[in-house]
């Protein structure tokens, strides 16, 4: 690791001790951290073997509330990219608006039946852990393409009516994301970057009504498939507004996102059974009976929510109680019941710009550039949790995924008891320490930001937390720079980021308040800064934003103005049940 | 840490001249609010700054949301709407604000809203100041909401300071008059919460015995007040206690014309920090009022959608030893 011999820039202003980067500039500055690709992910990470879950005891877990059964024919109805996920390694999103109705209806009749359903996606994930356990490897060659669509609400009353994509309760949905952009942070001003007027999709007269994800194990399949929707689509008179290729990042870089960090291992888990038979969750269950957390987590560290803050129309997370249900929503049409909003946002990582920051702020503490950035993140680039492992990075750590989420941040971490599962050992890392100071895994930090687990927020108390979780279904775009040992000027200037896709039941109440009232603001839901990922400050006060950032010597304000998470692109949709394509908006 | 001298008035305000008596007043009226609660041995207890010194551990500032959250849940989470106009109604007990947060909502000739006051001032630091110097009590009305007040609209039949005057109902706003909204109720929730028992691990055990109000700020104490005093923690209020408005967030407000608004925001009472009185108002060189702006698109028509929009916060400071 790296140790920085600049000298310690940090002055004494009014009071408080601050770094004062807003003058900084990305050209000022070249990052060794990204010439040198050593120093953010270890060489180890390349040879950890993935823990391999597989269904625990069939049990239904004792005490907890009866939870909604969704069988066979309802898994086929509802789409698979929403529960479980497609996960795929490539996926290629395509942004439509819609030229002759009649002709929009008669695609959609003809793409209905390659919509894959949860029960697909379901099925293929079994057999592909199963596989996976009977080889013990992470490879195995198991290939499927998959496709899911959702509908803005223009595009809704384009095919049904106006009144009808009226009654969609959600505002934020009947709005679309390009009114919401300055409420999320965004730059608003005209020409502006990153405002919805230089976005490549989703701003003004670049709205699209219909995007269509298609996911693939295997690149040729995918463009295939790809390849077979633009042409049905062109017949149509469907217009190609734009179209975004993704692809995890390559090697010991896969499940990564752009700054090397891995990314979604924190997910909520979903209530619900896909029969009525003992113990047959959708989202496995691994506490054992002993331990009283059987009620509230499905394996260490991931949180169970009720299904309903993802489909609409089924029971939702209590925002008071930690397990019990609150009741269905029914703002919307009856035929959108089991359908959920979908948030769609392309995201620019400018990772030099990012690195460039790292560095800087890190010679100017006189401390470790990677530390500093893991503190930024919460997580080491493994996913290894600061909590867990707070003097460096530890892969083995970030790829148990018993162990990589299990952590408070208020209290003391105890260890689970866990069913015994096949293949997995036990978790053997040191437990979590109470970090309530924030000085190991700071309040800006980006994971306690936008998952604040156990802790009270501005809304009070952490049984709140639930009710603003996401479905994350996101994948990186572009080339990849970190890793890259002499990258060239032209792979700089490269565009890369992150498709970013959640599901959601309450576009405002989650995705919506997770960005602006937690991650853009430098109180909430602690005091300590903006989240330095993803924060933004769309405020009359100017860009400009800080973190608090704890050291041995006191808590230092470092105020930056340059971005590097940048909007691009993006908007509401929402994804109905396969059903309701087909008899509804096809019909 | 060095003991205290004595607290200072909320945000450090001199309403009287400096080496006036009330300051002493004043800190030993707080004083008297935490009382009985200085802490023995062993931790985990709530303390008196000016009576026990401890090692200081810690800074924790408690933030909350200043909208009334048990407006909006559990009961009106599909209609915020109604959580708004419910919030903004009865001005004059002002009974659904109950967040430690109050406003007041002012409106032109064509109904529109042009002006929100925001106040976080307790009643009794003006009961205090009133037995101490009625005319110092004037002089902040007249500045903060007319100068035609008069002595006796702020006093009750019996000579006692009348926190429901006019001036601080029908006709403005100056410090809380919610029933629950005082400094003694938030001394109370802070001192109410250490060693609770059974004692929880962690606040996830905690829940639903150590708050089930649906309110933000009631957990928001309860719940961090608890966690610090379970780990043997002393635990006190950060000089100068009172309750402080911390943060506003105007992203997406717009003009009519759809572009961004600017600061409209005047800090009146306090400093940054330790705000006290916040007042949004668009300066009349704009040529609209609050009431024709739109945040995130939609239109204002609700004091209550700028108030969800801005936080509250008290100091609290957590130390190790104690000694007397």
């Amino acid at each position: 690791m790296a140790t920085s011999k600049k000298k310690n820039l940090v002055k004494m202003t009014e009071g408080m001790k601050q770094l004062d980067l807003t003058a900084v500039t990305s050209s000022a500055l070249n990052s060794k951290l990204l010439a040198d690709f050593k120093l953010i992910i270890p060489e180890e990470l390349k040879d950890i073997k993935v823990p391999v879950l597989t269904a625990p005891v069939a049990e239904d877990v004792p005490g907890s509330d009866p939870e909604p059964v969704y069988d066979a024919n309802v898994q086929g109805d509802i789409q698979g990219n929403i529960i479980p996920g497609f996960n795929k390694d490539h996926q290629h999103f395509l942004f439509y608006r819609i030229g002759k109705r009649d002709l929009c209806k008669s695609f959609l009749k003809w793409v209905t039946p390659y919509i894959s359903s949860m029960e697909e996606v379901l099925a293929f994930r079994r057999l592909f852990r199963s596989t996976r356990f009977r080889l013990g490897k992470k490879n195995t060659f198991l290939c499927s393409t998959w496709l899911n669509i959702a509908f803005s609400h223009d595009g809704i009353a384009k095919l049904t009516s106006a009144t009808e994509a009226a009654s969609f309760g959600d505002q934020s949905f009947r709005q679309g994301l390009a009114q919401r952009a300055g409420y999320l942070g965004d730059p608003v001003k005209r020409g502006q970057r990153g405002s919805p007027s230089k976005w490549v999709v989703g701003g003004p007269k670049k709205e699209a009504d219909i995007i269509i994800i298609i996911a693939s194990d295997n690149p040729r399949m995918l463009d295939d498939m790809v390849t077979l929707v633009k042409a049905k689509a062109t017949g149509a008179t469907m217009k190609l507004l734009f179209e975004q290729k993704a692809d995890t990042l390559p090697g010991e870089l896969r499940g990564h996102e752009h700054f090397g960090f891995r990314d979604g291992i924190s997910q909520p888990g979903i209530r619900g059974k896909i029969s009525s038979m003992p113990g047959d969750y959708i989202t496995p269950r691994y506490i054992a009976n002993t331990d009283p957390r059987r009620l509230y987590f499905s394996k260490p560290g991931q949180l169970l929510a009720w299904p309903g803050q993802f489909l609409l129309g089924e029971p939702r997370q209590s925002t008071e109680h930690l397990y019990h249900p609150f009741a269905a929503a029914s703002n919307f049409p009856k035929w959108a019941a089991r359908g959920s909003y979908l948030v769609v946002r392309r995201l620019h990582q400018d990772v030099k710009t990012f690195y460039n920051f790292v560095e800087s702020a890190a010679a100017g503490l006189g401390m470790n550039a990677a530390k500093f950035a893991a503190m930024l993140v919460g997580r080491w680039p493994s996913g290894a949790p600061l909590l867990r492992s707070p003097g460096a990075d530890n892969p083995a750590l970030g790829d148990d995924g018993f162990a990589n989420n299990h952590f408070l941040f208020d209290d003391d971490t105890r260890p689970s008891d866990l069913r015994a599962i096949p293949g997995y050992t036990g978790d053997s890392f040191p437990q979590a320490a109470a970090d309530f100071l924030a000085t190991v895994c700071p309040h800006f930090a980006h994971i306690r930001k936008i998952n604040p687990r156990d802790s009270v927020t501005d809304l009070g108390k952490p049984e709140d937390n639930l009710a603003r979780m996401i479905l994350r279904r996101g994948i990186p775009y572009g080339p990849h720079m970190v890793g890259v040992k002499k990258p060239s000027p032209d792979l700089y200037k490269k565009e890369r980021g992150l498709m970013f896709l959640s599901y959601v039941s309450s576009i405002e109440d989650q995705f919506e308040l997770l960005q602006r009232r937690w991650a853009n603001s430098p109180v909430q839901p602690n005091f300590g800064g903006q989240d330095p990922v993803i924060g933004q400050n769309g405020t009359s006060r100017g860009r400009t934003r800080f973190i608090d950032f704890p050291t041995l010597g006191g808590t230092v304000r470092i105020k930056y103005r340059e971005e590097w998470v940048i909007p691009t692109g993006g908007g509401y949709f929402f994804a109905p049940t396969i059903s309701a394509v087909r008899d509804v908006l096809a019909s | 840490m060095a003991l205290l001298t004595r607290f200072d008035t909320p945000a450090f305000l001199a309403d009287v001249p400096a080496g006036s008596a009330f300051y002493n007043q004043w800190s030993a009226f707080v004083s008297r609010l935490i009382g009985g609660t200085t802490p023995g041995t062993g931790g985990g207890a709530f303390y008196d700054p000016t009576i026990t010194d401890v090692t200081v551990a810690g800074e924790k500032q408690l933030v909350w949301m200043g909208f009334p959250r048990d407006r909006i849940l559990p009961a009106s989470r599909d209609n915020k709407m109604a959580a708004y106009i419910m919030a903004d109604s009865v001005p004059d007990t002002r009974q659904w604000q109950n967040e430690y947060f109050e406003w007041r909502v002012d409106c032109d000739k064509k109904g529109k809203i042009s002006r929100l006051t925001f106040v976080t001032e307790t009643p009794e630091y003006f009961d205090q100041l009133w037995a101490f110097d009625r005319s110092a009590v004037v002089n902040i009305y007249r500045t903060l909401v007319s100068p035609a007040v008069t002595e006796a609209d702020l006093r009750t039949g019996g000579g006692s300071y009348n926190k429901f005057n006019i001036w601080n109902t029908t006709k403005g706003i100056v410090h809380y008059i919610q029933a629950i909204n005082t400094l003694g109720a938030a001394v109370g929730l802070s001192t109410g919460s250490v060693n609770v028992s059974p004692p929880h691990r962690d606040n996830y055990e905690a829940e639903p015995g150590l708050s089930t109000a649906f309110t933000s700020v009631d957990p928001r104490v309860s719940f961090d007040v608890n966690m610090l005093s379970r780990k043997g923690l002393y635990v006190s209020f950060k000089n100068p206690p009172g309750l402080y408005i911390a943060g506003w967030d105007d992203s997406g407000f717009t003009k009519p014309n759809g572009t961004p608004a600017g600061n409209y925001w005047r800090i009146v009472r306090g400093s940054p920090g330790t705000v006290m009185r916040l007042i949004y108002e668009v300066p009349a060189a704009e040529g609209f009022v609050v009431g024709d702006m739109k945040i995130g698109g939609r239109p204002v028509e609700y004091g209550g959608q700028v108030a969800e929009h801005i936080t509250v916060t008290i100091g609290g400071i957590a130390g190790t030893t104690a000694r007397r």
